[in-house]
């Protein structure tokens, strides 16, 4: 089998780095979606100008949550696990095709304090953490999706 | 779309013609009467007619059609009846032996029906059902219905009435009633009566609950909803709807003079009187910025928990004022906290001298006066890479210290005091392709804070009444070579992951509490974080590195396979997760050595609808587990299930005795079309216990819906007596089901 | 009234007397037939048949010669002396009366069944009424139109006596 960088410039000259950043991505609708957006823009542009639009990606994020290790007498879980589900399409911005289609999953957790407050940041940073995952997820399907073409 | 035969009054045009079409037509001059013989069509104002034989006298205006005729009428509904005699605008007639499919595929039937004044129509021996016939035996009676005497459509009013009805499952009666009505399908939003709720719960009894909609105007509403508990008497619950151009607003009160306090002796239910008020709203001031609020109180601890009171069953019940901006790339959160234990006090045995400590759980929560998150990403690149700006004020105050014994030493999870930071942190990243498409990322931060603290009461090694100003910058690279494999139909992609950052040591730890950043977790999500703490309170310090590698593959089958592993080690300078904090934060999370444990991955799917996933925390030394999450999940169909096994390590210095090992698994499972078992148990493997489960079964068909669940959490897991619970929800389409959905917006 | 009134008009009964006009008239006496061709009208009090051919089968004493004068006017249309059996119309039909117009491509008078068919996409119109079908049948004495052939389609203005009383 052939291997090679996923980043190396191929013979023709399309390769990963030269068609992600042409990837224009959707607005979020809401916090979680704006942290996986914005991680998925550096991932795609390394913080650069993007480049003209040549392809857009659509994408779904759904948060859960479950708690863990429920204690005995309290009844208290010990831990809470964010779960995030993220369903992505890639069309090519002029035909409209589906390029690539595919779902990503990724969990991150947290420990329970006696103290609400804690928790409540405690389950932002999980969902900032899970969110910023799946951009690193996804964009590795995009880029392997490109080196192969 | 309406569920009256002759629709609305024929609204259309007045000056609107009525095309008629025949094989055969004959016009008697002298009685001036028309009669279309053969597939007779008539269109008018967007009523059709189709009949065998049409006569229709112009001067009176009246239509009879014989030998069948079907109507359809402007919105949908269709007719067919043995003989029709209607005026010619539709708006007036009788029908014989008919039967009406409205447009929402409910049916009525009726020997004949009368429409007078264009309003009222009657149907004499009528049956209603929203079910559809049998296929295979059409005269087979459905699942539910409703036969009456008399069955009265008013449009005005639009509602359905009956009169000496009776209700029947399969044919046979079930009830019987003079009188009763309910709006037509038509109406989003009608007064009247809701589909009654039944449940039982231990201490509560028996409790029907039979809620009352007054629909008081098209943006402001009342719902009523009494229940009457076997054991307790009535808890009265009254809710308030308003939408106003903005946004919108409820409160609800709820209420109960218990019959029988003893049933709660020893807890804090035992009271006379017991209740809680809410309300929430949200208003959008602009397309970017909302504000609004969700506040709620109780009598006592566990009122909302024992009554299931909508939105108030949770352990802690937060409150909050806020006020949120949102935009492509950035976004503000301004917002107060208040929160209500709904826990009994916890007892703790003092490590020590072994007395008992009792908490006061609630004096122990903080009020939260505000917290406030900004996060800016600028869009212009700044020197070729991203620059982000962070920002987070939180300033809180807090009766009683949350003190937590343990054997080695007291922790605080809390403080007594007012405590505020306000921080900024600016961070630059930049990602350079590197030759052979290798990747570096520089990046640099600075983290800044000002803490004002303010405590109580002397703690430990706390600053007692300071400003302490911290900082904390850092320069760091981060280091990738990802490489693809393809052969036959398999993608494999494969990147070492190297990350170094350089930074002073931290500042002040253990002078300052930790409100923020309390929940450290080391896995896979956190390896590659340039700072691992989950909050602004703490910050990282000393030069660290993380190594680790990614790993994933794509099979042409749809299978894929996800993976990543690492470790972290702190190469200079202190190490910020072996130093105690009041809550004791890095100590015992796998990153409290120079080498941390190993943490690591695996995602393994189908495509299909079959996943799992495994996370893990290995010993850096002998590589035993010391903390791993399992999740699978199926999928097909209507069909599916989840299973889960947590393994939690003891960790005694945080106050966790003994390990936590559980199985937690779901399913639903579609036994047939219609009827469906769905599950949930949960099992502590460590105590050998049954913590929770819970059992439903849901029949759902185009017209009918049940669900029974019983849900039980074991006494040994809950401290509250009233977690066993029954609930019982039907619904009648059209009948029950828009009443109880209906909401203001 | 009724879209039945333009009918009446050509009744044989009626006692109105019936002018035909044309630019031309033929007879040929042998066959009993008069030949009125040329834009012909057919007046009856005011009722107005127009067509391009009309011939009329007589029977009983022959009236004048050929190429009279296109006027005659005769109580039954035929020549002077004669009682008409039929009268047919060709190249397209048209008749009018105040308030009524009915058009199709040919026409036949049954004087002994006291029918008038109107025959070939038949078009009639009443006030606000319209009818159209393949043949229209006019029988003057039950005063009964049947209107059949192929698809009839008909267009009426529903009575307003409904809609006013509200």
């Amino acid at each position: 089998c052939q291997v090679r960088p996923l980043y190396a410039t191929p013979p023709d000259g399309v390769g990963a780095a030269q068609a992600l950043p042409a990837i224009a991505v959707d607005p979020p609708l809401n916090r979680p979606e704006q942290v996986f957006r914005n991680r998925l823009l550096f991932g795609l542009r390394g913080g650069g100008e993007g480049a003209a639009n040549a392809y857009s990606l659509g994408y779904r994020l759904i948060l859960g949550e479950a708690a863990l290790g429920v204690e005995p007498v309290t009844g208290t879980p010990a831990s809470y696990q964010i779960i995030g589900n993220l369903s992505f399409i890639l069309k090519d911005a002029r035909t409209g095709a589906a390029l690539v289609q595919d779902r990503v999953t990724s969990m991150a957790s947290f420990n329970r304090s006696t103290q609400d407050f804690a928790n409540i940041r405690a389950r932002r940073d999980a969902e900032d953490r899970v969110s910023e995952t799946l951009a690193e997820l996804v964009e590795v399907r995009l880029a392997a999706f490109f080196a192969e073409r | 779309q309406s569920a009256d035969p002759f629709g609305s009054i024929a609204a259309g045009n007045p000056e609107a013609k009525m095309l008629l079409e025949a094989d055969q037509l004959v016009y008697d001059f002298d009685s001036k009467v028309v009669t279309a013989i053969g597939g007779v069509q008539i269109y008018y104002n967007g009523y059709s007619v189709q009949s065998a034989r049409v006569t229709y006298e112009q001067q009176s205006g009246r239509l009879t059609a014989s030998g069948g005729v079907r109507i359809v009428e402007p919105d949908g509904n269709i007719i067919n009846a043995e003989f029709a005699d209607i005026t010619d605008t539709f708006r007036d007639g009788f029908l014989q032996s008919l039967n009406v499919e409205t447009i929402d595929r409910a049916r009525f039937a009726a020997t004949s029906a009368e429409r007078r004044n264009g309003n009222v129509t009657v149907f004499r021996e009528g049956v209603y059902t929203a079910c559809e016939p049998c296929k295979e035996d059409p005269q087979r009676p459905p699942l539910w219905q409703i036969k009456a005497k008399r069955v009265i459509h008013d449009k005005k009013t639009r509602t359905v009435y009956y009169e000496h009805a009776s209700i029947e499952f399969f044919g046979v009666p079930i009830a019987y009633t003079p009188y009763f009505f309910h709006p037509d399908p038509t109406v989003k939003r009608k007064t009247g009566f809701l589909i009654p709720r039944i449940q039982q719960a231990e201490a509560l009894g028996f409790g029907v609950t039979t809620p009352f909609f007054w629909n008081l105007a098209p943006n402001y509403d009342l719902t009523f909803s009494p229940t009457v508990y076997s054991q307790q008497g009535v808890l009265a619950q009254i809710e308030w709807r308003h939408r106003i151009l903005r946004g919108s607003y409820n409160v609800r009160v709820s209420g109960i003079f218990q019959q029988a306090p003893d049933e709660f002796a020893g807890l804090s239910g035992d009271r006379d009187f017991r209740g809680s008020v809410q309300t929430a709203g949200m208003f959008q001031l602009t397309p970017n910025w909302k504000a609004g609020w969700d506040i709620t109180t109780t009598t006592d601890r566990t009122f909302g928990r024992d009554y299931k009171i909508e939105g108030a069953t949770a352990l802690d019940v937060p409150s909050t004022i806020y006020l949120t901006g949102f935009s492509e790339r950035n976004s503000f959160d301004l917002r107060g906290y208040y929160f209500r234990v709904q826990r009994e006090d916890t007892v703790e045995y003092d490590s020590a001298t072994g007395a008992a400590y009792t908490h006061d759980d609630q004096q122990e929560q903080a009020v939260v006066h505000p917290v406030l998150d900004h996060n800016y990403v600028f869009d212009r690149p700044i020197l070729g890479g991203e620059l982000r700006l962070d920002s987070n004020l939180t300033s809180l105050s807090r009766v009683e210290s949350d003190r937590r014994t343990v054997p080695a030493v007291d922790y605080y999870n809390g403080l007594a005091g007012t405590f505020t930071r306000a921080s900024t942190d600016a961070s630059w990243q930049r990602r350079i392709m590197g030759p052979g498409g290798q990747l570096f990322t520089p990046f640099a931060y600075l983290k800044t804070d000002l803490n004002w603290v303010a405590a109580d009461n002397q703690a430990t090694g706390l600053a007692e009444n300071d400003t302490l100003p911290r900082a904390m910058p850092a320069v760091g690279l981060e280091y990738r070579w990802p490489f693809i494999a393809t052969s036959r139909g398999v993608t494999q992609t494969f990147s070492p992951i190297a990350q170094i950052i350089v930074r002073p040591n931290e500042q002040h730890v253990g002078e300052l509490p930790n409100e923020d950043a309390q929940s450290l977790v080391f896995d896979d999500t956190v390896l590659f974080s340039w700072d691992k703490f989950s909050g602004y309170d703490r910050q990282e310090g000393g030069t660290r590195a993380n190594i680790g590698a990614s790993y994933f593959a794509q099979f042409g089958n749809g299978w894929s396979v996800d993976a990543l592993a690492g470790q972290s080690y702190q190469i200079a300078g202190r190490n910020s997760y072996e130093e105690q904090d009041p809550s004791l934060t890095g100590i015992g999370s796998g990153l409290d050595s120079a080498v941390s444990d190993y943490v690591g991955r695996v995602t393994i799917d189908s495509g299909r609808g079959v996943s799992l996933t495994a996370r893990g925390r290995f010993d850096e030394k002998d590589f035993t587990l010391n903390r791993t999450e399992v999740t699978s999940t199926f999928a097909r169909g209507r069909n599916s299930a989840t299973l889960g096994y947590a393994y939690l390590k003891a960790r005694p210095e945080q106050g966790i005795e003994t390990d936590r090992r559980e199985v937690a698994a779901t399913a639903v499972a579609a036994v047939t079309k219609t009827w469906s078992v769905r599950g949930g148990i949960t099992y502590d493997l460590e105590n050998e216990g049954v913590v929770k489960q819970s059992i439903g079964l849901a029949y759902d068909d185009e017209c009918f819906n049940l669900s029974a669940t019983y849900a039980e959490t074991r006494d040994r897991y809950s401290d509250i007596i009233t977690d066993k619970q029954i609930f019982v929800r039907f619904n009648l389409r059209t009948i029950g089901d828009t009443a109880l959905t209906s909401n203001v917006e | 009234q009724g879209f039945g009134e333009a009918f009446t008009g050509l009744s044989t009964d009626s006692d109105q007397p019936i002018q035909i006009e044309a630019d031309q008239l033929e007879v040929q006496d042998a066959k009993k037939l008069a030949i009125y061709r040329g834009n012909v009208r057919v007046l009856q009090g005011n009722t107005v048949l127009k067509t391009a051919e009309l011939r009329v089968y007589y029977t009983g004493r022959p009236g004048g010669g050929a190429a009279q004068s296109a006027s005659t006017s005769t109580p039954q249309g035929g020549p002077a002396g004669s009682s008409v059996e039929r009268i047919e119309a060709y190249g397209g039909v048209v008749v009018q009366s105040d308030t009524q117009t009915a058009t199709g491509n040919r026409a036949v008078f049954e004087m002994a069944k006291d029918t008038v068919t109107l025959i070939g996409n038949v078009v009639l119109t009443e006030a606000d009424n319209v009818v159209r079908g393949e043949r229209l049948v006019v029988n003057l004495k039950t005063k009964e139109a049947k209107v059949e052939g192929g698809r009839v389609q008909t267009i009426l203005a529903p009575s307003r006596t409904e809609g006013q009383a509200r």
